[in-house]
């Protein structure tokens, strides 16, 4: 397709190939339908004959509404906005002004991917509602697309220029990009083998759990004999069967650690450009992601022990966005950060970056009474219980308060918020610990939040509020904590830039 | 955009204080409006949780009629002893909400940071002739803020106000 012959203001059809993306979309419906089908056919073989006669309807219906779906779906710009016209049965038309756009992301599916085609989401700061999306266009036609919403959004943003000058430059800033990090299948082991395993296998036990909980009486039944027999082996095993499921479990969590990392972070490539931060990532969907740099409302780093021993660290980038989309902006991640990497990108997005000036210390010890508080509420009567009923030794299970209670101490130590008229940085935690910084004039509220008790110690929790969700901090000074609210609202207060 | 901004030393000492800021409290029936929103929620419970106890002479209803009396009174307690502390302050270039007795927070918006802002009133506080103020931030409802209990001419001067200041920012 040649690049200038495409003229957007007129509306435009998607690809062809399209139909099929529908198809596949609806055809979710269906599958569950064949599935009931299946079910009931298996256990009442005379019933066969209706399976035909059900589905056959049901896939010719589909497929024309497939086609009326691509049929109907027509997307334009035009001067001030961008516009899809779409549905069958209700007709709707979808507008997004220029200033609205958020950023632009292209994903594909697995099904995408295999007919060559890429999915278009314009996000906007609004609701879910007001977000659109172009399901099935060819690769070459989406950046086209994406390039010239970007090069219209330019040119309004910058008003009095010439809208021509500016396209072209933008044009130029286009080409002009710095790769910050591609990262390589070494690397990206790396950062498998380094994931919080504990959390992985966590979510898929309680996974597991799940899916099982909801089976048990069928499989229960089914296998009853067996589970018995299984369940007289394993008591007779005992302590070596624990261990032997442990250390399943544990090389289970880090293949799955492993599988993720590479599904999610495959061939991850990160370019600065002087305006946005490009990011493509992804094996099986591929997602491309853009953030212009002034929608950026905060970077966040974490790390962990192990990603610390070989130097790296993640970073999440937070764009302004709605509420409902926070699922797919907590993806912009970048896993292997390593300090050179986190220089560059501080410069990028935070260009005359230094450590405020002014800190706030947490009181450790208000987060060591807090988790006294809390764990002795929850692990003294367990411990209790145990001693009383199993064996008085296991009393000692009590000695995880004051554990708990120190590790608290230790974190606490740790919280710091740092401030002035510039920037604002947050920094928690010591094992796995994290910082974010944004800046100053990017807030757009405060709250100061006391108890009864804080009150009495003259302390305080303290929210800054971004347009990506907030920065926090517990059991700060009051007094200090009041002196930053009325000289970070001086600060913004002043500051007319735009700031998401 | 990136306009040319000083960034000058600033005396803390004479930057504006909010903690001096005169806070507006609401109208008494506020408090009156809130008890009996209170009692619409858990008097019909305790209604049907005493039926069931009388006519299916079971006693387990009894110990739920009881958390929930603890409940309605730690409530009535808390609408009480909170109402003194619940009150906007107004300054120049922001707007301000404190609420809580035994959780209290202080919340503020300045006003070239509000996306929009609209007056609402429910059923209940139509009888009381109260009225809602909500105003909006950008990005998600997290730091959006709800003023309930105003007197409904307050509450359309101060969304008036309020849009005002924020369109001299826009």
């Amino acid at each position: 397709m040649p690049e200038q012959a495409i003229d957007f203001s007129v509306p435009q059809r998607q690809s062809r190939l399209g139909i099929v993306v529908y198809l596949f979309k609806n055809g979710r419906a269906t599958f569950s339908l064949f599935f009931a089908l299946v079910a009931i056919v298996s256990t009442q073989p005379a019933l066969l004959f209706i399976v035909p006669f059900v589905l056959s309807p049901i896939i010719i219906f589909s497929g024309v509404l497939a086609y009326y779906q691509y049929r109907n779906f027509t997307f334009s710009i035009s001067s001030d906005e961008v516009i899809i016209h779409k549905g069958v049965f209700y007709k709707e038309r979808v507008a997004v002004p220029f200033e609205r756009i958020q950023s632009i992301q292209i994903t594909e599916h697995i099904v995408q991917r295999i007919l060559g085609l890429v999915a278009l989401r314009v996000d906007t700061a609004g609701s879910k509602s007001s977000e659109l999306e172009i399901p099935a266009l060819s690769r070459q036609l989406a950046e086209i697309l994406k390039n010239q919403i970007y090069s219209h959004k330019a040119a309004q943003d910058i008003i009095g220029s010439e809208t021509d000058e500016i396209s072209e430059n933008s044009q130029v800033k286009e080409a002009t990009g710095r790769v910050l990090m591609h990262l390589s299948i070494i690397d990206l082991l790396k950062v498998g083998l380094t994931e919080n395993h504990l959390r992985t296998g966590l979510v898929a036990l309680a996974f597991v759990v799940g899916t099982v909980s909801q089976y048990q009486d069928y499989i229960l039944e089914k296998y009853r004999d067996q589970v018995d027999s299984y369940a007289a082996q394993a008591a007779s095993l005992g302590l070596r069967l624990l261990i032997v499921v442990g250390v399943a479990y544990a090389v289970f969590s880090v293949l799955l650690s492993v599988l993720r990392v590479f599904l999610r972070f495959y061939d991850l490539k990160v370019v600065l450009k002087s305006d946005a931060i490009d990011v493509t990532t992804g094996l099986l969907k591929r997602s491309e992601f853009r953030v212009p740099l002034q929608k950026i409302q905060y970077l966040r780093w974490q790390s962990n022990p192990l990603r610390r021993m070989i130097g790296f660290e993640s970073v999440k980038i937070k764009p302004s966005n709605s509420m409902e989309q926070s699922a797919s902006s907590e993806r912009i991640e970048i896993p292997a950060l390593k300090e050179y990497h986190t220089a560059q990108l501080v410069e990028a997005v935070f260009p005359d970056y230094r450590l405020p000036a002014m800190e706030l210390k947490a009181n450790p010890a208000a987060y060591a009474r807090l988790a006294a508080a809390l764990s002795a509420l929850i692990i003294l009567p367990g411990s209790a219980g145990l001693a009383y009923f199993i064996h008085p030794l296991l009393a000692l299970t009590s000695i995880a308060v004051p554990v708990i209670s120190a590790i608290a101490y230790q974190y606490g130590k740790r919280v710091r918020l740092l401030y002035d008229g510039a920037h604002i940085q947050v920094q928690k935690g010591r094992i796995f610990a994290s910082r974010t910084v944004c800046q100053s004039y990017k807030l757009q509220a405060l709250e100061l939040r006391q108890s009864i008790f804080t009150q009495r110690r003259n302390l305080a929790h303290v929210d800054l509020y971004t347009a990506a969700g907030k920065l926090s901090a517990m059991y700060l000074d009051y007094n200090e904590v009041v002196e930053m609210r009325d000289y970070l609202l001086y600060t913004v207060e002043r500051d007319d830039r735009d700031w998401m | 955009m990136e306009e040319q901004w000083q960034n000058a030393s600033v005396e803390v000492a004479e930057l504006p204080k909010l903690e001096s800021a005169r806070y507006q409290l609401h109208p008494v029936r506020f408090k009156r409006f809130r008890y009996l929103s209170l009692l619409l929620f858990i008097g019909p419970l305790i209604i049907v949780l005493s039926i069931v106890a009388i006519f299916a002479g079971v006693n387990w209803p009894l110990s739920v009629i009881l958390v929930l009396s603890i409940v309605l009174f730690l409530n009535i307690a808390g609408i009480q002893l909170d109402f003194p502390k619940r009150g906007y302050a107004l300054r120049d270039q922001d707007i301000t909400y404190a609420e809580g007795w035994l959780f209290h927070s202080v919340i503020t918006i300045p006003f070239n940071r509000i996306q929009h802002s609209e007056v609402s009133e429910g059923p209940l506080e139509r009888r009381f002739k109260l009225s809602t103020l909500k105003i909006y931030t950008a990005g998600g409802s997290s730091s959006d803020l709800s003023i309930p209990g105003l007197e409904k001419e307050e509450a359309q001067l101060l969304r008036d106000y309020i849009s005002k200041k924020a369109a001299q920012h826009a």
